[in-house]
């Protein structure tokens, strides 16, 4: 059978794609390299979901390489199979939707026109968009209405233009602590706001309500609440009887036909026999990294160096989503009875974040794009929180009275909150994914190589968010305050490696994310981000995979 | 969510090849004739259970070092008291763990072991406590025996904070303690590790 469309991968980024081509009565076939986990599957154990990593592939059998530049500035190589430090994100149906916190920020305006904006920065690969804002914000709308996110819009200096004038779910249930947060927030005249999260607050279609149930990142979603692609978009799609999935099915190679165009995905079944998928449009979302491996791999006489890569642009521009992490603890015997026992109340979201220096016009750093501070708490893991006791700050193995002690005074006596800030990772030179052609996966294909380049003027503004950010949490009382400035790529936050743009020297992808090259791929999840905003990315990737949803129907319409 | 470096299953690998760890025992003075994976020959004197790929004096060794790392002192419960023996002899049969990571914990037992016999002329387990303290600075005093006492105590917090369903945390004796809230659901016989991976591809 040949299929109107193929989607290979089934998270944010295709799950818009097959909920809208399946109700418009097309065919839709969804080739997902991992199995098809229900949501009673999932539940709130520790060892499946984190320490085991049930919902990602074994190291053994499928690794990464990651390059960085070590203390000695050196670029060094590492499987992550050596190093125990997966890349992969939920390699199930819905992949890493499943398993995302679900911060729903929206991209500012300036996002999409950094360059002319702010101007270049040398060591940077900067651009504009070539979509503006007022072509994505219908999508963002029809993100919070069909994919589902709760919040209260509340006026801020960055508050990006909205068609509607609230979210269509109200905030999910606080914390006494955002309280604590709003008061200090005042005092500093800090622009604070409830963070829109991806998960409903009421039922939806099927869907239950959060239910608090004190683990949400990492986990996979017992009551439905977490707005992934899996629950909200392929299952509806699955209802219309034109979206057939096939779990366990990893592409491997994208086979054209000497005309620039794909005729078959050939993939791998759960039995690892080699099979193939024919149709008529081929729609990749396998993740920005592994997306840019299967062009690369898809190499034939018509695209030696890879599936729509005779410019060399795929791979490029890795982009993500980071800036530090900082954190400060508040103890039980500081707060009265009252106030303790309301912090101590599991569950509970902080949900409040600022975008006051989402632009910054500093002495030292001059006018430059700034970010985005998120308020959470720290995760309920216990085995993750015992973990980092189990050494003192200068290295040295704690064991015996002195750890337990240890121990039990951070599980019962205090409170750790801590901030995520998200700056722009400046796509450069030294970011992207090619092949490694020294080690191969569990069948024998290279696996990708991600070169994890850094550019320091992304620390600065970091750090300028952080010290704004330290303030708020000394203010509030809160003890042992500090944040650590990341430079390491986290590996659930990425995108880039397929840029779209205007000129298919630079870029990858058309403005529709359509593949310059080859007339019929899209690409609909991350990677075409050419710069990535100071937001995480899930949100702008639904909401972009329904926008390229409308120009994949109008291509078919039109087309064929 | 960032997830952060240290969040990532810190230490849950530790990059060590056999040929570091030989050399970290000829460092610290210890013979490398070691009787790695020996079985447990007799299985009725390891007290209850069996304790395969450990041999009884490897399990001795090992319920003694986990004293020491997490001892019964009146603050919570010990290392034996959460099963942490027996969750070592299981990661050891998990089929998933990696060979080179299971054999990582038994040659430091078998090193620790060794270097009680250089140093005091006798087994681990049967040292004073003092004596077990002495010797296990000394074997931390290097690199790659450091890594595998740090994934030691890691091996304990899984034993202390998992779900008793995996035969870990009797009678939730970890959670009660730290006063942890494991969250809801937990694992049943279907979804657990690892039945998890059969489930999730029955049609």
């Amino acid at each position: 059978m040949k299929y109107d469309v193929c989607v290979i991968g089934s998270g944010a980024g295709a799950g818009p794609v097959i909920y809208e081509l399946s109700k418009a009565g097309y065919k839709v076939v969804v080739l997902e390299k991992g199995p098809w986990a229900k949501t009673e599957d999932f539940n709130k154990d520790e060892m499946t979901a984190t320490r085991r990593d049930s919902f990602r592939p074994a190291l053994k059998d499928e690794c990464h390489t990651v390059v960085k530049k070590n203390k000695e500035g050196k670029w060094m190589k590492r499987s992550t199979y050596d190093s125990g430090r997966s890349f992969w994100n939920g390699n199930c149906v819905g992949g890493s939707s499943n398993f995302m916190s679900g911060y729903f920020h929206r991209l500012k305006p300036i996002d999409f026109n950094l360059l002319s904006e702010f101007g270049p920065i040398e060591g940077a690969n900067v651009v504009d968009w070539p979509i503006n804002y007022e072509e994505l914000e219908s999508y963002y709308e029809k993100t919070e209405r069909i994919v589902g996110v709760s919040g209260k819009v509340v006026d801020h200096s960055f508050l990006e233009p909205r068609s509607t004038p609230d979210f269509p779910f109200p905030p999910l249930q606080e914390n006494i602590f955002s309280s604590w947060l709003d008061k200090g927030a005042e005092k500093l005249k800090y622009e604070i706001f409830p963070t829109p999260r991806g998960i409903i607050s009421e039922p939806k279609e099927g869907r239950n309500a959060c239910y608090y149930s004190n683990y949400c990142g990492s986990y996979g979603c017992s009551s439905d609440a977490k707005s992934s692609s899996r629950v909200a978009l392929i299952g509806e799609a699955g209802k219309t009887g034109n979206c057939k999935v096939l779990p366990n099915s990893k592409v491997f190679h994208l086979e054209t036909n000497g005309d620039g165009r794909i005729i078959r995905a050939n993939f791998y079944d759960s039995g690892n026999e080699k099979q193939y998928i024919e149709a008529t449009i081929f729609v990749v979302a396998a993740q920005a990294v592994e997306t840019s491996r299967l062009l690369l791999m898809s190499k034939n006489t018509e695209f030696p160096n890879g599936l729509a890569n005779n410019s060399g642009q795929v791979g490029k521009n890795m982009v993500y989503s980071s800036g530090g992490v900082g954190s400060g603890q508040l103890y039980f015997s500081d707060l009265d009875k009252e106030d303790a026992e309301a912090l101590d109340t599991p569950g509970l979201f902080i949900n409040r974040a600022i975008q006051q220096w989402y632009e910054i016009d500093h002495p030292e750093l001059g006018r430059v794009k700034g970010g985005t501070v998120d308020f959470v708490s720290e995760h309920a893991n216990g085995i993750t929180k015992a973990i980092k006791l189990k050494k003192t700050s200068g290295g040295k193995l704690l064991y015996g009275s002195g750890l337990k002690k240890r121990l039990f005074d951070y599980f019962t006596k205090q409170r750790k909150l801590k901030f995520e800030i998200f700056v722009d990772w400046l796509p450069n030179d030294k970011c992207y994914v090619t092949l490694d052609d020294e080690v191969k996966d569990k069948w024998g294909d290279p696996v990708a190589k991600i070169w994890a380049g850094h550019h320091e003027h992304d620390n600065k503004v970091a750090r300028y968010l952080a010290d704004k950010t330290e303030r708020l949490f000394k203010e509030i009382g809160m003890k042992n305050v500090s944040t650590g400035i990341g430079s390491s790529p986290p590996a659930n936050l990425q995108a880039g490696g397929c840029r779209f743009g205007n000129d298919p020297k630079t870029s990858v992808l058309d403005k529709n994310c359509k593949a310059h090259e080859v007339d019929n791929l899209y690409v609909s999840d991350g990677s075409f981000m050419p710069t990535g905003g100071s937001v995480t990315y899930t949100f702008s990737i639904y909401a972009n995979s329904f926008r390229v949803a409308d120009k994949i129907i109008a291509d078919l319409n039109s087309n064929y | 969510m960032i997830k952060e470096e240290e969040d990532i299953q810190e230490d849950y690998k530790w990059e060590l090849s056999r040929k570091e760890f030989m050399r970290s025992l000829l460092v610290i003075g210890v013979a490398v004739n070691i009787p790695f994976f020996t079985s447990c020959e007799t299985k009725e004197d390891s007290k209850e259970f069996d304790c395969t790929p450990l041999s009884t004096e490897q399990l001795k060794v090992l319920q003694a070092v986990q004293l020491v790392l997490f001892p019964k002192e009146g603050n919570g419960p010990s290392a034996l008291e959460i099963n942490a023996d027996k969750w070592i002899v299981y990661v050891l049969n998990d089929a998933r763990e990696p060979q080179r990571e299971k054999d990582f914990i038994v040659e430091h037992l078998e090193g620790l072991n060794q270097l009680s016999k250089e140093t005091h002329k006798a087994p681990y387990d049967l040292l004073s406590i003092d004596q077990q303290e002495g010797v296990l600075d000394l074997f931390f005093g290097d690199k790659a025996p450091k890594r595998w006492g740090s994934r030691m105590l890691t091996l304990i917090f899984e034993a202390l904070l998992l779900d008793p369903l995996y035969g870990v945390n009797p009678n939730n004796i970890g959670w009660t303690w730290l006063n942890h809230n494991p969250g809801a659901p937990r694992p049943n016989k279907q979804n657990k590790y690892p039945t998890i991976y059969t489930t999730m591809n029955e049609v």
